[in-house]
């Protein structure tokens, strides 16, 4: 399944990772991060410090949330920002992910055009801290050029009528940036095309009145109505190809039959781990298929017999070796499912931080703001709203409503 | 299927001769990843200035633009400027020759990176074949103008084609068709249809290699019930399927218009010039046959569908194409008639193609290094404008262009 194609693709080649080096490339990226704005504050306080106007004279936004300094305090004794960690770092990254993944079904766009403007942002971030790059200024300008490489383009003219307050200039702004940022690998391998085929597979198998024995095997297994059962199980699964898939790190460590599998897996574990005894176990009549098709030529697919052809040679049989990965790759995805339980509050704290961060003349009363995004005038309400506003501040709070999609 | 992929792989296929701007996905990149590191603290240190054009990916695009050298201009036309350049010699490789292929901006669509320079780039960034031109690296400009830095051909098919005071043995001819085929069976397995194959996209390296390029109307195959545009290959090479607006189709639509390129490279003119998308439809039914349920069955419910009237010429067989192209001998006739099928499913495959008899008989496929020729200043200069013309265009007067173009894709959903 792991087949020689795949791995002449960017995805395998450039984009696969171990977990430790993963994590070593996060923590290079946010070590960098934590030194820009290091520098930055420095920059600012030595600004400061050398300003004639007095500090109590420089003007502070009235409404911004973060504590305002007191005149009297000197600008070389306020500590450094406290940065983001990796993990805070990521999941920021993660909460924009699901942000965009609901402007993307907003739009109406097939799965396709979300899933790779995910890996877009995922991949984006690995190698592009957030202290530098906050994923709100990215998000629209990501799933644009996602319309484009997956053959979907919506132009920016649309985009802005859809979203208000967005202007084409500000969609194309960055889109260098962010094509550069991930290499100019814009084929992405994803495992939907490949679930889709394994389901319909599967459901032809099933429907086949004279199925191998190895499919009459997984029939008993599923019940009453077997092929409600995987049609079922194919509907979780694609909402779990569609989401978690995304947010975990799964794309970085597995293939895409992988994950098809894992997400099958999470769907229904019994289903997936019949299929897999059918098509890769000791007993699978699937690998031998070459030679049955013979007799029997209808029902079976292009890709199956492809991939049959393939395994036929194999003396060992695949199953034992694949259950593992399909099970680690499923628990991976099954972990990303907290990133939806993470409280506004959580985030909130995490955008702050990144906040003063970023703003050191807030603090400092000189310097300029630092990362991408800040060169653009803030609107007054994303700069931390009344109280009495506190719903609609969840909505806003990182960046503008996408409400009216 | 065991462990999750990656390390293991890329050592034999992490081909040291390409760009890959964050390492190669090994576990021990540890220097490249110093280096992204270190991409982020060369960004703040300048963004007092202008804290959107000092940061890592300008600062990577700065380091991979400054490996190249931009020498002279070969050629300029609306879409693109091509210059050929050199990369740089470094302590262990000599200057190798690029094109630089510079995508202007167009002033027709102004929703930035252009969509054929999504195509180009994208797939060229996958398919790494002998027979498929090289993307080596891709930066922008100062204004913002995509540059795609290309392995450096110096002639075309096109302009052996024309040079008439050479002649071509049937060895040179199934050498050509055997390139073009292998490069084509590659893009195929690969799940991408070039969609622009004609002579002029069949170039020719100083070694006579020839490799396909501009991929700027490649796609991948489609999802099933996904609309494709017909509006694609230019006119001259089209398959009679686009031309009845078929919304669905394969890979055979690259097998056709090679099959065309064959005769030509016999003929030593196009097989089939038609001036009007109708008379092209009109040549097609008058040399290979009018497509008909017969032939053909479910050409009648295209969308463009529309009997011709006039005669009916039968799809013709072995003789009409044994007394055109005589030379190209029984088994190249046969393999020739299989790549001109009208109806597409009844097209040869490319590997099927690359396992006719044809190519393992006498006269062999001639070694690359043995080919005809057409090098010199006039080679570079039309490969220079072959690299800068719109995709699917024939011609770079803006007059002809007007009027001969296969270039009108439909962006809007589900198409292109």
């Amino acid at each position: 399944m792991e087949d020689q194609l795949y791995t002449t693709t960017t995805q395998c080649k450039t984009w696969s990772f171990g977990p430790s080096t993963l994590a070593t490339i996060r923590a290079n990226t946010n070590a960098a991060g934590t030194r820009s704005i290091k520098r930055g504050w420095k920059r600012a306080r030595v600004e400061a410090s050398t300003a004639n106007t007095p500090l109590a004279t420089t003007p502070i936004p009235s409404n911004t949330p973060t504590p305002v300094p007191t005149p009297s305090i000197d600008p070389l004794s306020v500590p450094d920002p406290v940065t983001l960690t990796p993990t805070e770092e990521l999941t920021l990254v993660n909460y924009y992910m699901l942000r965009m993944m609901a402007m993307s079904d907003g739009f109406g766009f097939p799965s396709s055009v979300k899933a790779t403007a995910c890996v877009f942002l995922s991949r984006f971030h690995l190698h592009h801290s957030v202290h530098a790059y906050h994923p709100k200024h990215l998000l629209t300008t990501i799933l644009f050029l996602a319309t484009k490489t997956e053959n979907n383009y919506l132009s920016t003219a649309e985009f802005c009528k859809r979203i208000p307050k967005l202007t084409p200039e500000a969609i194309l702004k960055y889109e260098f940036k962010i094509a550069g940022g991930i290499g100019w690998d814009f084929e992405i391998r994803h495992p939907l095309r490949g679930a889709d085929g394994g389901i319909m597979e599967l459901l032809s198998a099933l429907a086949s009145p004279n199925g191998d024995p190895g499919i009459q095997v997984l029939k008993e297994k599923l019940g009453q109505d077997p092929i409600r059962r995987v049609t079922n199980a194919a509907g979780r699964m694609k909402a779990h190809l569609t989401k978690e898939a995304l947010v975990s790190d799964v794309y970085y460590h597995y293939t895409p039959p992988q994950i098809f599998l894992g997400a099958l897996w999470l769907a229904d574990k019994e289903l997936a781990e019949g299929y897999i005894e059918w098509r890769f176990g000791e007993n699978s009549t699937m690998g031998r298929v070459v030679k049955k098709k013979k007799k029997d030529r209808k029902g079976k697919d292009k890709v199956t017999e492809d991939d049959a052809a393939v395994e036929a040679p194999k003396a060992a049989p695949l199953a034992p070796k694949l259950i593992p990965t399909v099970i680690a790759c499923a628990e991976m995805m099954q972990k990303a499912q907290e990133y939806e339980k993470f409280t506004v509050d959580m985030l909130k704290k995490i955008d702050k931080k990144l906040h003063q961060c970023q703003n050191p003349q807030k603090f400092l009363g000189a310097g300029s703001p630092i990362g991408i995004g800040n060169d653009v005038p803030k609107k007054p309400s994303e700069d931390g709203p009344p109280p009495e506003k506190k719903r609609k501040a969840e909505e806003d709070l990182f960046g503008g409503s996408l409400h009216g999609n | 299927m065991s462990a999750p992929t990656g390390p293991s792989t890329s050592s034999t296929l992490g081909n040291a001769k390409r760009t890959l701007p964050f390492g190669n996905g090994n576990g021990n990149d540890t220097p490249l990843l110093a280096m992204a590191a270190e991409t982020g603290d060369v960004k703040l240190q300048n963004d007092d200035s202008d804290a959107s054009d000092n940061d890592d990916p300008d600062d990577l695009n700065t380091r991979i633009k400054k490996k190249y050298t931009k020498d002279r201009k070969l050629g300029e036309g609306a879409y693109a400027v091509v210059n050929l350049g050199h990369r740089r010699a470094t302590a262990t490789e000599s200057a190798v020759p690029v094109a630089i292929k510079k995508i202007k901006v167009n002033t027709e669509f102004r929703d930035g990176i252009t969509m054929d320079a999504i195509r180009e780039v994208k797939y060229l960034r996958e398919l790494h074949h002998p027979n498929i031109i090289a993307l080596l690296d891709v930066f922008s400009s100062k204004n913002q103008n995509l540059c795609l830095v290309l392995e450096f051909l110096d002639s075309d098919l096109e302009m052996i084609i024309r040079d008439t005071s050479q002649t071509l043995s049937m060895g040179d001819i199934k050498s050509w068709m055997l390139m073009s085929l292998r490069g084509l069976w590659w893009c195929h397995k690969s799940f991408v249809i070039h969609r622009d194959i004609k002579p002029n996209n069949l170039l020719l390296a100083a070694n006579g290699v020839l490799k396909l390029a501009d991929f700027g109307l490649a796609r991948s195959f489609a999802d099933p019930k996904r609309n494709m545009t017909h509006q694609v290959i230019t006119r001259w090479y089209r398959p009679p399927e686009l031309f009845y607006g078929a919304k669905h189709y394969s890979s055979s639509v690259d097998i056709f218009s090679l099959g065309l390129v064959f005769c030509e490279l016999m003929l030593r003119t196009p097989f089939l010039a038609g001036n009007t998308d109708l008379h092209q439809l009109e040549l097609i039914c008058q040399w290979l046959g009018t497509p008909t349920e017969e032939n053909w069955p479910g050409v009648s419910s295209l969308p463009g569908y529309h009997d011709a009237g006039g005669a009916q010429v039968k799809e013709r067989g072995t003789d009409f194409f044994m007394n055109t192209f005589i030379a190209a001998g029984e088994s190249g006739v046969e393999l020739l008639m299989k790549m001109l099928r009208l109806d597409p499913r009844k097209r040869c495959t490319a590997r099927a193609a690359l396992d006719a008899k044809w190519f393992s008989q006498e006269p062999y496929p001639t070694l690359p290094a043995n080919l005809p020729k057409k090098g010199g200043g006039k080679g570079i200069e039309k490969v220079g404008s072959d690299l800068k013309r719109k995709a699917g265009e024939l011609f770079n007067t803006p007059d002809e262009r007007g009027k001969k173009v296969a270039r009108k894709l439909d962006f809007g959903g589900g198409g292109g």
